[in-house]
Order: C-alpha cells, then sequence, then structure tokens
C-alpha cells in the first residue's frame, strides 16, 4: 500500500521533471528573466540613488549592504516563491482538474508531486546563478553554514507560498476571472514580504504588524539568512514556517472540498 | 438521453450508453446534470445517486479506479510528451501489475492501430490518433463504467467510424458499461439498441431505439426532386409535413408506412420527379421535434 503510494509519487515527480524539461530554453527563460531584469533594475535603482545623494545608509542598509540584498532577493524569490500553483484558477475554470477528479490519486497530491519536481530544478538553477554572482562579486562568498540555513528555509518557505496559492487559487470555484485578483495578491505579498524594498523601510507600526504575519518568512527572513544578519534562531523561523504551512494547509483543504461542491466542470 | 441495454456477457451487469443531444446539463452551475453527477465529483442539488453502489460525489477511490472518462474536447494525456509515457504514469495510479499492463497497451495498440506511436510526443498526433490515446489511456485498468464526453468530435468520418466500431467491440467482449454524451446521431445508431429520454429532470421515454424513432408514428422520410418548381400550395401536400427546398424544386415528406405506396405513386404521376428517396424518419428529426413538442411525449 505505502509502496504503491510512493510509487505514483515517485512517477508524478519524474513526470513533471520531464514535462518542465521539455522546452529547456523556453523554462529557463521564464523563470529567470522577470526576476533577473527585476533585481538589475532595483539593483540600478539603489545605486543612483545612494550616488547621487551621497547617502551612507538607508533604513540601517549600507550601499553595499542594500545592493547584496537585492540580489539575495533574486535568489530567494527564485527558491521561496515558485508559483507552481498559480495555474490552479485556470485549471479549475478550463476543467482541467476534471480528470485528476477522476484518478486514485488527488489533486493536491498530483500538484505537490509537481511542486518537488519544479523545486528541484530550481535548486540546480539557484547553484548555478549564486555561483556566477559569487564569482563576478555581486554578493561576497558565504559560509556553508549559512549557505544551507538559508536554502533550507527557502525550500520550507516555498512549500508555504505553495500552500497560498492554491488557497488563492480555489477561488476560481467561486470567481470565472480571477487573474487580476491573483495579480492584486502577488504585489501586495512580494510588498509586504519586503521583495520590493526591505521591510526596514516601512513605518514602525507596520514593520511591528507584519511580525505577526507570514509575510516577512516569504522574502525579508530568508534573504537576511543568507545575510548573515538575521536576528531570530534558525530553529524559530523553520518553527514559524511548519505553523503556517499547517494553517494554509488546513485552509487549502477546506476552501478545496467546499470549492468541489460548487465545480461543474465546465467544457465537458 | 440514456439507453440501457443488457449486456450479452455478463447478463446480471447493465450497459449504460448515455446521450446528451441538446441540453448541457452542467453548464449550469445551480443545476449540476445526471452526466456530471456520474461523473463522480458534482454533487447532486437533490436526491442521492450510486454508482456501483458508491456515492460518487464523496468520489471513494475504489469507485474512481473502477470508473474511467474519455473527454473529447480536452486531453488527458500530456501534451509535451509521449503518450507511452502517461501509460506509465496510469500504470502507477491505477496500480496495474507489470504483466497486465503490458499485455493491455500492446492489445489496445494494435487493436486502435497505434502501436508505432506510442513513442511519438502527443502534440505531434492527428487529432485522431490522439483520441486512440486517450482511449488506450482509458482503457487501461480496465474500467466497469466508461463515460464517453463527445468521443468523435472533430474526427473525419473515418476515424469516427473506426471509434465507433471499438467501443462496439469492446463493449460486446468486455460487457462494460459505457455511457456516451454525443451529438452525434451516428453515434447513437451505432452504439445505443435502447434510449431513455429525460425531460424536464423526467424520465419521459424507455425503450428500444426503434422504438423511439417510431414515437411520432410509423411514418416513412420520403425526399424528392422535381425537375422544375412544383405548386407548394397544392392540396396533396397538406397532410404530409412539407419541408420545401430552394426555388421549391426539392421537398422532404413524412408520409404514414400504410399510405407510402399510394401516396407516391400520385405524386409520381402528378409531378416531374427526378429523384426519390424514402428512408425512416431520422432520429434527429424525431428528437427535434419532441424537445419543441414535449407534449408528443407519453404520460
Amino acid at each position: 500500500m505505502l509502496s504503491n503510494e510512493l510509487k505514483k509519487w515517485t512517477k508524478t515527480i519524474s513526470m513533471a521533471l520531464s514535462r518542465t524539461m521539455t522546452y529547456k530554453l523556453d523554462f529557463f527563460l521564464t523563470l529567470t528573466l522577470p526576476p533577473l531584469v527585476f533585481v538589475l533594475v532595483s539593483y540600478a535603482i539603489w545605486a543612483q540613488i545612494f550616488d547621487r545623494h551621497h547617502l551612507q545608509s538607508v533604513g540601517g542598509f549600507t550601499r553595499d549592504e542594500m545592493l547584496r540584498y537585492q540580489c539575495w532577493t533574486f535568489i530567494a524569490t527564485l527558491l521561496a516563491r515558485s508559483h507552481r500553483s498559480w495555474n490552479l484558477s485556470e485549471d479549475i475554470r478550463f476543467g482541467r482538474i476534471t480528470a485528476f477528479l477522476l484518478y486514485p490519486f488527488s489533486v493536491w497530491s498530483a500538484y505537490t508531486a509537481e511542486f518537488i519536481a519544479f523545486q528541484v530544478v530550481q535548486l540546480f538553477i539557484v547553484a548555478l546563478t549564486l555561483s556566477v554572482m559569487i564569482g563576478s562579486g555581486l554578493v561576497p562568498a558565504v559560509s556553508i553554514d549559512t549557505l544551507l540555513a538559508g536554502v533550507c528555509v527557502c525550500l520550507a518557505v516555498g512549500f508555504l507560498w505553495f500552500t497560498f496559492e492554491f488557497v488563492f487559487g480555489s477561488i476560481a470555484f467561486w470567481i470565472d476571472e480571477s487573474w487580476i485578483l491573483r495579480l492584486v495578491f502577488f504585489f501586495l505579498t512580494t510588498t509586504l514580504s519586503g521583495g520590493f524594498i526591505p521591510i526596514e523601510l516601512f513605518p514602525q507600526w507596520l514593520q511591528v504588524a507584519l511580525q505577526y504575519t507570514p509575510f516577512p518568512l516569504l522574502t525579508s527572513i530568508p534573504v537576511h539568512i543568507f545575510m548573515g544578519t538575521q536576528r531570530d534562531t534558525l530553529l524559530l523561523i523553520l518553527t514559524q514556517v511548519i505553523v503556517w504551512i499547517s494553517v494554509m494547509a488546513l485552509c487549502a483543504q477546506c476552501v478545496w472540498h467546499r470549492g468541489l461542491r460548487q465545480y461543474t466542470a465546465a467544457g465537458m | 438521453m440514456t439507453s440501457v441495454t443488457d449486456s450479452p456477457s455478463h447478463p446480471s451487469q447493465a450497459t449504460i450508453v448515455c446521450n446528451q443531444l441538446c441540453k448541457n446539463y452542467t453548464s449550469s452551475k445551480k443545476e449540476p446534470g445526471l452526466r456530471g453527477t456520474l461523473k463522480a465529483f458534482v454533487a447532486p442539488s437533490s436526491g442521492d445517486t450510486r454508482v456501483l453502489g458508491y456515492e460518487p460525489s464523496k468520489r471513494p477511490r475504489d469507485l474512481r479506479k473502477r470508473i474511467a472518462l474519455v473527454m473529447g474536447q480536452k486531453s488527458q494525456l500530456w501534451w509535451d510528451i509521449p503518450a507511452f509515457d502517461s501509460f506509465q504514469l496510469l500504470r502507477r495510479y491505477y496500480e496495474i501489475s507489470d504483466r497486465d499492463f503490458k499485455e493491455r497497451v500492446e492489445t489496445l495498440g494494435s487493436l486502435l492501430g497505434v502501436s508505432s506511436l506510442f513513442h511519438v510526443h502527443l502534440r505531434k498526433l492527428s487529432l485522431g490518433e490522439r483520441m486512440k490515446m486517450e482511449l488506450m489511456a482509458c482503457l487501461l485498468h480496465k474500467p466497469d463504467i466508461i463515460f464517453l464526453d463527445e468521443p468523435t468530435i472533430g474526427l473525419d468520418v473515418i476515424a469516427q467510424k473506426q471509434i465507433r466500431d471499438f467501443f462496439s467491440n469492446y463493449q460486446k467482449t468486455f460487457g462494460t458499461t459505457i455511457i456516451l454524451t454525443s451529438h452525434y446521431m451516428a453515434d447513437i445508431d451505432a452504439l445505443c439498441p435502447r434510449i431513455v429520454l429525460v425531460l424536464g429532470g423526467r424520465k419521459r421515454f424507455d425503450g428500444p431505439i426503434r422504438e423511439f424513432e417510431r414515437i411520432l408514428g410509423k411514418e416513412k422520410f420520403v425526399s424528392l426532386v422535381f425537375s422544375e418548381p412544383v405548386d407548394p400550395s397544392d392540396p396533396i401536400w397538406r397532410e404530409l409535413r412539407p419541408q420545401w427546398g430552394p426555388l421549391n424544386q426539392s421537398v422532404e415528406l413524412e408520409i404514414e408506412e400504410a399510405d407510402l405506396r399510394e401516396v407516391s405513386i400520385r405524386i409520381l404521376s402528378h409531378f416531374p420527379v427526378v429523384d426519390y428517396s424514402t428512408e425512416k424518419l431520422p432520429i434527429e428529426r424525431v428528437l427535434k421535434t419532441l424537445l419543441a413538442n414535449p407534449h408528443l411525449l407519453p404520460e
């Protein structure tokens, strides 16, 4: 029984890997270009801000620290916010989940297995990108401990983000076109997680409020781990991530089961 | 519309061939239809449904292992990989043994004539070839019930016939229950020996397809072509429900079987007929009439 389940998971993961790698160039560009462009623009803007106004620091960040922050944001984003369940809304809307509803393997399991496959590929891309960044001096070399801690937190946060998107994607059961909502959700979470500018630049009251949300976990905390400026222990951070994953997984189950009652398998 | 027939090889097992012709029951969010409900994922708006003894809306895993769905408009196989890779995945999902998998792939591949295409990427196959692969995928685990949703849509006439023949033979061999949804009357004629008509949520007809065809009376459908325009106001046409063609040079009539000989002779002797053909009233026309005039159905 367990062995059969394991075989279903491993086969789904290996299939997802082959499908992901079918269009290698397209896949690589889709994955890396948008965040790369974003990080280059941010890098250039912050460099200009510091140089033109001869600033020593902004929000406690020196020029070099701010530029490194942008580079590490790129790395953290690649691992922690993979958008693998971004398409769930479309799959629901166009009835593409129908087949999986009938297979003796749940939709959640299939999506999760595909997410794992995707993260495996992401790890290779991150390794490559990081080598280039360190080699070119964009970021200083970090210790193995720091790197492992950062990657470990990013992978856990990646799963948290996956459950986030799964819950949010499920609104397609109730709303036909949720693209704009998802886009708003993406920009909101990116902003509140410190993806655009560091959380330290936000007003004090907002910084305090964000401590009680999962948003800093999505970008700010992993970036600070990579930069060696994170004050909380790894254990505490991972505990927070696990708690939020449990909450979101529970939400995902509830929303999914309620949503299924609305599902009409449009287009059949 | 649902047709029910006993399977010759498994007399105790009912074979259901369900056909939906005009109304898309599942298109309404408020009213999930019979078809969707049976397909094991839509909760019924009222009442309950049983499929193989299971409550389908709860999607029990044992039930899911015993049913299959083929959608003509949606591919279930993965577009970017060869069909055989998809089969391998389905083999894991349905826990099919190595021996059974190999045997079924060989048998179905040769029956459908697609063995040489197993390792071609799905996106490179023609629509007909893809549909055959879809059929293979749905039959690998030997389901007890197969839901076919427009399996012949968009296919050329040869591929349509191949699919119909395949299912007809498959059902006869294995006694599998098939629920078919199709807008093509030829699908019904080929696959549905018995029909149940459901209108407005009520069963309005249940019987052999030949009886259904005669529900409007024992009438023949007669087509005539004339060498020149004829007068449509002539009293001879009055009782024959004529459907006139362009320039009144052709007409389609519905003539009582008993009166066919006499009426035909009268028409042939009075009008310049150059072509004459007769057939039973097409099922499409029967259905169209009944949907427009449900009061014609027996209560």
